[in-house]
């Protein structure tokens, strides 16, 4: 027997790990189903008929995920109708909610933001150490990041603004990465470029950052 | 108060969406990040036009969704024609000890596929519950989606999550 022993947090991981190498099938449900059926929007009945083939089809689950990751943890639960018995309780509610709401805005707008979570629902640790205030040169614009652990490896993408990809690096060992001078040539002055890292562990995790903004000189 | 042109409501559209693109775009796909954008485009202009409306609904939840089929679909064409695959492989090649082992990576795969395997054995509504867990829902957000009580998807997911473990033990992939 193996001598793993298996918590939930590696379950989860291990089920996305799948999606990895996966092919969809014939038989998948549209995206649209698939939308309908994470946001609480589509009839219990089809709800399951979406996770029961979600629970075999790694493509499908991981569409799930990343719609979760546009809807939000809990949109389901905050769309849910209210019950008649909870209604008396909804105007009161609503107005503690509310002051809640005001208070961890307000919190969170002088915390920053909030941890990222990966697709796997793992924590990304992943932080960029360029401050997002420094403007980089052209002839040696490195980029850094804080290390995702030990033995991992990792692939920068950077694109403009607009999306349009301007340099992918080579599998690098280290967290750092010099955009080449000449990837940066037709970026006008002062041009924002966002960034990405992605990083595969020894165990075959992989773990991405959020993107990262930085202005070139 | 003057109204927007259609180059500035297109333009103003496509930003927007470019914008949800980059939030959630996984990083091989983030090259063709134009493509989604341009097809989650044409498909809300086409839907606006269908409806015989002037304008297209421009709610942010709108936006997302059609952001998201336009996404999931690239996805699955990509996969289909595994054209992904050379993105996969420009990601780290194990080098030296920093790789893992052929040994362990052929685990992980077993454990894995352990899990789908013992998922489908599973009791119909403990399947489900447990994959929506596994999904990173929590037991009451599992109980709202699907419209059961608390209690109920509490029981579902801890009894499935308990039959899970069984199987991956009885096929000797966990303790």
């Amino acid at each position: 027997m193996s001598d793993i022993e298996i918590d939930l947090d590696e379950l989860r991981r291990r089920f996305a790990s799948l999606s990895a190498e996966a092919v969809p099938g014939d038989s998948c449900p549209s995206a649209e189903a698939i939308w309908d059926a994470l946001r609480g929007e589509a009839p219990p009945a089809e709800t399951e008929s979406v996770v029961a083939h979600t629970a075999g089809c790694p493509t499908c689950a991981e569409a799930w995920r990343l719609g979760r990751e546009f809807a939000g943890k809990g949109s389901a639960a905050a769309r849910k109708p209210l019950s008649r018995r909870a209604r008396p309780w909804a105007t009161l509610a609503l107005a503690a909610a509310l002051v809640l709401v005001a208070g961890l805005a307000l919190e969170r707008s002088l915390r920053g933001p909030e941890p990222i979570v990966t697709r796997s629902g793992e924590e990304s640790g992943i932080r960029s150490i360029v401050p997002e205030t420094a403007v980089l040169h052209r002839q040696s614009c490195r980029l850094r990041w804080s290390e995702a652990g030990v033995g991992a490896r990792y692939v920068v993408r950077v694109g403009a603004e607009d999306l349009t990809a301007i340099a992918t690096s080579a599998s690098l060992d280290k967290p750092e990465y010099v955009v080449p001078e000449t990837s940066l040539e037709k970026l006008p002055s002062s041009a924002t470029i966002v960034w990405r890292v992605e990083a595969s562990l020894p165990d075959g995790r992989k773990v991405a950052s959020p993107a990262f903004k930085n202005k070139v000189e | 108060m003057t109204s927007l042109t259609d180059e500035e409501l297109f333009a103003g559209l496509r930003r927007r969406l470019a914008l949800s693109v980059r939030r959630v775009c996984p990083l091989w796909l983030a090259s063709h990040a134009d493509d989604i954008v341009q097809t989650a485009m044409i498909r809300i202009l086409e839907a606006s036009r269908k409806r015989g409306e002037g304008k297209p609904d421009l709610s942010s939840l709108y936006l997302e969704k059609a952001v998201f089929s336009a996404m999931i679909d690239e996805i699955r064409r990509r996969r289909r024609r595994r054209e992904d695959a050379m993105d996969e492989a420009s990601l780290p090649e194990a080098a030296g000890s920093s790789l893992p082992a052929p040994q362990a990576a052929a685990e992980s795969r077993e454990i894995a596929e352990g899990i789908r395997d013992c998922l489908g054995r599973l009791l119909e509504a403990r399947k489900i519950a447990v994959t929506l867990n596994l999904l990173g829902h929590s037991v009451p957000e599992i109980a709202s989606l699907l419209r059961w009580k608390a209690k109920v998807a509490e029981n579902q997911v801890y009894r499935g999550l308990a039959a899970l473990r069984q199987c991956l033990a009885a096929k000797g992939l966990a303790r």
